[in-house]
């Protein structure tokens, strides 16, 4: 039996909830892995049948019974069909029937904010999924939390008490939603020189507050109400009519109703920051949705992440009126 | 003269509480039986209208129903929720099994019990309504058994008990 002691190192603090997400030889191996691994751990991977790996910095390793990590698939530990049986008891807290919804989407959440991902058989029913059967593969992302990645922008978004309507373009993976998150912490605490403001999320995947049953894992600050698992155009109507919120921030728009929606936050004296997918401004033109919320001069701010100095930086800012840029070399 | 009267009384009331008591078993049975189905409708309501957590709805309904059954609701939700690795159907049967001694239930009884176990908590709702009522109404079906075996035996242990403690204290005299 391995016991679950609490850490407090900062970097290790995934260990407790996903560790008990784990059966107890999983949960042996995971501890034994070499500590310098374990602090930047990125996935734990998990396939029925084939080899235990961890990433980290971006590279694979396949783990052995003890914790050894290793170049050679054929010493790695094979998780059985009684492991990922168990797993799924435990992400779910034994509660399968409660997860259908998350299930459906392919991941569960865990205390902490870290997902599990799942693959399975997908079961249709009149071409929509259904469900997910057999399920043999996870993959548990750990999260991890940059406090202040935000710093850099929040005084394009500012001015005086009032936050301007702001649209963060970013490809994948550059820390748009650590970005977003880090955003709301500081609009709802408030910082020097700025008035603290109620803060709406609405939080389609779970990625930006990463709710635990209804519960932020992640620091999202104190004025900040979250819808979590909502559609973004259901969930900005509904923080409008209940909440109240000075500002409502909202992950990855991009379909038509997102736009009506952040109409109707406008009109209602609302401020949004938002976030999409696209590499830069040229770029956001070519889609649909986003060129039609540019021509209408909705945001007053456009910020553009990129990697040019490492994941996370800002590399540019326009004014959303006449699309000037106002920052002039990327800083992260 | 006075003592063996005392006496007589004595062996006539410890024979009919013997006998209480032998009929007892076959009354429990039954009340027990009653008690799980009761248990588990209310399961069926927590899984499907409020997706409740299974470990939380077993010790809520532990907590309320009480007695034998409540003690094995109550036992699974603490294994459950101390995430010590038990599957739900080990926590369960575990739980069947250490408290047999509590538990008035025949074998065949607990055998249903275990073996909806094993189908618990881990499927859809639709699913785990499905085993739940097909359990209720093994359970139903044992239960009316029970209860046949329980008007034939209890009354005759009740008056086994009292006729067998006079049938002595007579002898005796």
């Amino acid at each position: 039996m391995v016991t679950i002691t609490p850490i407090k190192e900062p970097n290790l603090i995934w260990q407790e909830p996903v560790l008990e997400a784990l059966p107890d030889n999983i949960r042996g191996m995971i501890c034994g892995i070499p500590i310098d691994i374990r602090l930047d751990l990125e996935e734990i991977r998990i396939r029925e049948g084939r080899p235990l790996m961890v990433y980290s910095h971006g590279k694979g390793y396949f783990v052995c019974k003890d914790g050894k990590l290793t170049a050679h698939m054929e010493s790695a530990y094979r998780a059985t069909d009684k492991d990922i049986r168990c797993i799924l008891q435990l992400i779910s807290d034994y509660s399968i029937y409660a997860f259908d919804e998350e299930i459906r989407n392919g991941y569960i959440t865990l205390r902490g904010g870290h997902r599990v991902g799942m693959a399975g058989k997908i079961v249709l029913d009149n071409g929509k999924i259904q469900s997910m059967k057999y399920i043999n593969s996870f993959n548990i992302r750990i999260s991890r939390e940059v406090i202040g990645s935000a710093d850099k922008l929040i005084p394009y978004l500012i001015s005086g008490r009032d936050v301007f309507h702001t649209l963060i373009l970013s490809p994948p993976q550059m820390g748009k939603t650590t970005l977003l998150r880090d955003i709301a912490r500081k609009l709802s605490n408030g910082f020097p020189g700025f008035r603290a403001v109620k803060v709406g999320i609405v939080d389609e995947r779970s990625e930006i507050a990463g709710c635990w049953q209804g519960i932020p894992q992640r620091e999202v600050g104190v004025r900040t109400d979250i819808l979590d698992g909502c559609p973004k155009a259901e969930g900005m109507m509904m923080l409008i009519r209940s909440m109240s919120p000075n500002v409502i921030i909202t992950d990855e728009i991009g379909r038509s109703e997102d736009v009506a929606a952040i109409l109707e936050a406008l009109n209602a004296g609302i401020r949004v920051i938002a976030s999409a997918h696209a590499c830069d401004l040229q770029d956001a033109r070519l889609r649909p949705v986003l060129s039609r919320l540019l021509d209408c001069r909705i945001f007053q701010r456009i910020a553009v992440l990129g990697g040019s100095l490492g994941v996370g930086t800002l590399e540019k800012v326009y004014t959303g009126d006449d699309f000037a840029q106002i920052l002039h070399k990327p800083v992260r | 003269m006075i003592l063996k009267i005392v006496n007589s009384c004595v062996i006539v009331l410890t024979s009919t509480l013997i006998g209480f008591e032998a009929a007892k078993r076959y009354v429990m049975r039954a009340r027990e039986l009653r008690a799980f189905q009761s248990a588990l409708s209310r399961l069926e309501t927590e899984i499907l209208h409020y997706s409740s957590l299974l470990p939380e709805a077993m010790l809520q309904i532990g907590g309320s129903i009480g007695g034998g059954t409540g003690k094995v609701f109550i036992r699974t939700g603490n294994l459950l929720a101390g995430k010590k690795n038990y599957s739900v159907s080990e926590a369960w049967s575990s739980s069947l099994q250490c408290l047999k001694g509590e538990l008035f239930l025949e074998k065949e009884d607990v055998e249903i019990l275990r073996r909806f176990g094993e189908q618990l908590g881990s499927s859809d709702k639709d699913g785990q309504v499905k085993y739940i009522r097909l359990t209720l109404m093994q359970l139903h079906e044992d239960e009316e058994k029970a209860q046949v075996i329980r008007e034939k035996y209890e009354r005759m242990y009740k008056s086994l008990g009292l006729l067998g403690g006079i049938a002595l204290a007579i002898i005796l005299l």
